[in-house]
């Protein structure tokens, strides 16, 4: 039977099913292309976690993270951050020392932070490692990936244009759904090639980190501890931070609350350097009644 | 021989970032097994990638082994499953009864120390055994109570498990105390009794007076479980695995990693001044 | 001495407080309505009360705090 011969919404039905067979395709693609995860690696490097689970970005934030923690800058309104002069710089890691030498004499917000050269620079051997590593797409596996995406929407939007001339021929007119359709696939496979570029082995790696550190993020300790943040940068790589210390939404709060704590008004106001969202693996309780 | 000597502690989860960051200074994980097993299995590889890394025990704390009653075949089947997936280097339970007449105690309870329990204890670890493919060690409880229908003391109780069931010890040094202290026996007695070759771990842990002494894994390792480990190091002729037990009251992981420390010194200042046991 | 009934009957008075009240009210004949041996009942009526009451509150608590942990 020719498909394009099929009625409208019975054509529809058929286009979903063939479209849900694509990213089916496209997922079964992504995870035998690269090595089988061996499951051996445990990634503790607070900057590798980091850039497996948000890239470069989010290297980024957690050095700004960590640089907060230990009282070497600070983000009083939620926006700008601000280098503390005097502070101790000495022990830094190379991307938390791009983002010092980046704020010396004026301020600025993580975004732009984000887009520095100097920090980009400093951020990128962090990724090399995780594609040396097998667990971020190498650039020739990026490329390949983006190359079956627009096969796969190439195929999609081929299916979608023959069935609109066959419709126009007979003169058909009500397309219009049709049309979004097609248009929501592409979208889609574009998507599907710019997500997250972490290879199978990388999202095992990164689903088992947050597996044994349960449903807990970090959360900026209410005293500074300079030099001596590390657990917390690392809590903070794998789960993320509370309280955006960094985003415009915390100053807002911060400013509702009007309180404020030994790190800064926009950090959540735990006593501890993390806070305990749900069942914190209890242990054994005591061996004995 | 006192070079193997091993230390660790046990995986907590708000523990994580501070064991992993200092996974160099520990030498053995000790994982409650029930704290996965109410997870999806999917998480389980999240422990196996631990268990590549670094030597990891599973413990247990709710198969009940030390009853007259049989431990139920789906609850070892579910132990054996993640043992089977892990790989650890151990696993080990409880000398405690946990459920009775369809009712869960909720915690260990001290079984009565009589024939009849060491003969259902036999019988569950040979199910066990055959069921995980290894003996689990066995590991002796604290108790707020007198064991009722007890007929043999603690020390000739655990002689006459280990003779039972093959198994070796893990043992708790702080329910040791715990015992000899809520029930006026001597525990460097016990020590120099018992089989020490046939101890395969010990804990250290603390806990707090209500009376008696409960072993709640809230306080810091007291000064006289410290003592004991010490003599417990001077007798042991084979390398010892002391692993710290810790559940709650957290004040980050150093605290933890100094008293980790300590035991290295006790165990060290045991050696050192080694004893030959008494024949 | 020890049996499937006799640790039911310790689990019982360890967890249902009715049921340990009535026992330290009358311990042979609880134990012996229990359907417990009369050794058996001897034992318990031996039992180590403060022990007893420290344990139960024991076990009390950890089941508030993990109601189905582990279960």
């Amino acid at each position: 039977m020719n498909p394009f011969d099929l009625r409208g919404p019975e054509f529809l039905l058929f286009y979903v099913v063939l479209a849900l067979l694509t990213f089916a395709a496209l997922f079964v693609w992504q995870r035998l292309s690269g090595p089988r995860p061996s499951g051996d690696r445990l990634l503790r490097d607070p900057y590798l976690v980091a850039g497996l689970r948000g890239g470069g970005g989010e290297i980024v934030q957690v050095a700004a993270f960590s640089l907060l923690a230990q009282g070497v800058v600070a983000c009083p309104k939620g926006r700008e951050i601000h280098y503390r002069e005097g502070a101790s710089a000495a022990s830094l890691d190379p991307v938390e020392r791009a983002v010092v030498e980046a704020l010396r004499g004026r301020p600025r917000r993580l975004s732009q932070l984000q887009k520095e050269p100097a920090i980009e620079a400093a951020v990128r051997p962090h990724l090399e490692t995780l594609e040396s590593a097998g667990l971020l797409l190498s650039n020739r596996q990026k490329r390949a990936r983006v190359g079956v995406a627009w096969m796969a929407a190439g195929f999609l939007a081929v299916v979608a244009a023959i069935k609109l001339i066959v419709a126009f021929h007979r003169g058909r007119t009500n397309v219009l759904f049709l049309i979004l359709l097609a248009v929501l696939c592409v979208w889609g496979c574009t998507a599907w090639a710019r997500a997250r570029p972490r290879t199978a082995e990388g999202v095992r790696v990164l689903a088992d980190l947050r597996a044994l550190f349960g449903p807990r993020r970090a959360r900026c300790p209410s005293a500074p501890s300079p030099g001596g943040s590390s657990d917390l940068v690392l809590l903070a790589a794998v789960s993320g931070i509370v309280g955006e210390p960094f985003g415009h939404q915390a100053a807002q709060r911060a400013r509702r609350a009007s309180a404020s704590s030994g790190c800064s008004s926009s950090c959540g106001a735990g006593a501890s350097g993390s806070s305990c969202g749900g069942s914190c693996g209890g242990g054994c309780g005591g061996c004995g009644s | 021989m006192s070079g193997s000597d091993r230390f660790g502690l046990g995986w907590r989860t708000p523990l994580a970032e501070g064991l992993l960051t200092h996974l160099e200074q520990l030498d053995v994980l000790e994982v409650v097994a029930e704290d996965w097993l109410v997870r999806p299995r999917v998480e389980w590889s999240a422990l196996r990638r631990l268990a590549r890394h670094v030597p990891v025990q599973v413990h247990g704390v709710s198969l009940g082994a030390a009853s007259t009653v049989r431990v139920s075949p789906a609850r070892l089947d579910r132990l054996a499953a993640l043992i089977g997936y892990v790989e650890p280097e151990a696993w080990s339970e409880h000398l405690a009864f946990v459920r009775g007449g369809g009712l869960e105690i909720g915690h260990l309870a001290a079984p009565p120390r009589c024939a009849a329990t060491l003969e259902g204890l036999a019988r569950n670890i040979a199910r066990a055994r055959a069921v995980v493919g290894c003996a689990p060690l066995l590991e002796n409880v604290a108790s707020l109570i007198d064991p009722p229908g007890s007929h043999c003391d603690e020390t000739d109780w655990t002689v006459d498990v280990i003779e039972a069931t093959g198994c070796e010890l893990l043992l708790d040094l702080h329910n040791l105390h715990a015992n000899a202290t809520n029930f006026a026996f001597d525990a460097q007695a016990f020590l120099d009794t018992i089989p020490l070759e046939r101890v395969g771990t010990i804990h250290i842990a603390g806990g707090r007076w209500v009376g008696r002494v409960l072993d709640d894994h809230l306080h810091a390792v007291p000064d006289v479980v410290f003592s004991l480990l010490t003599r417990l190091a001077a007798r042991a002729r084979h390398p010892l695995t002391v692993i710290l037990e810790r559940d709650g009251a957290f004040h980050g992981i150093e605290p933890l990693l100094g008293e980790l420390d300590r035991a290295r010194q006790a165990v060290a200042e045991g050696r050192a001044a080694h004893v030959v046991p008494a024949l | 001495m020890s049996s499937p009934r006799f640790e039911a009957f310790l689990a019982r008075i360890y967890v249902d407080r009715a049921a340990r009240e009535a026992f330290l009210l009358d311990p042979p004949g609880e134990a012996g309505r229990f359907g417990l041996t009369p050794l058996e009942c001897a034992a318990l009526t031996r039992i180590d009360r403060p022990g007893l009451l420290l344990a139960a509150a024991a076990f009390e608590r950890k089941r508030a705090a993990s109601p189905d942990a582990r279960r």
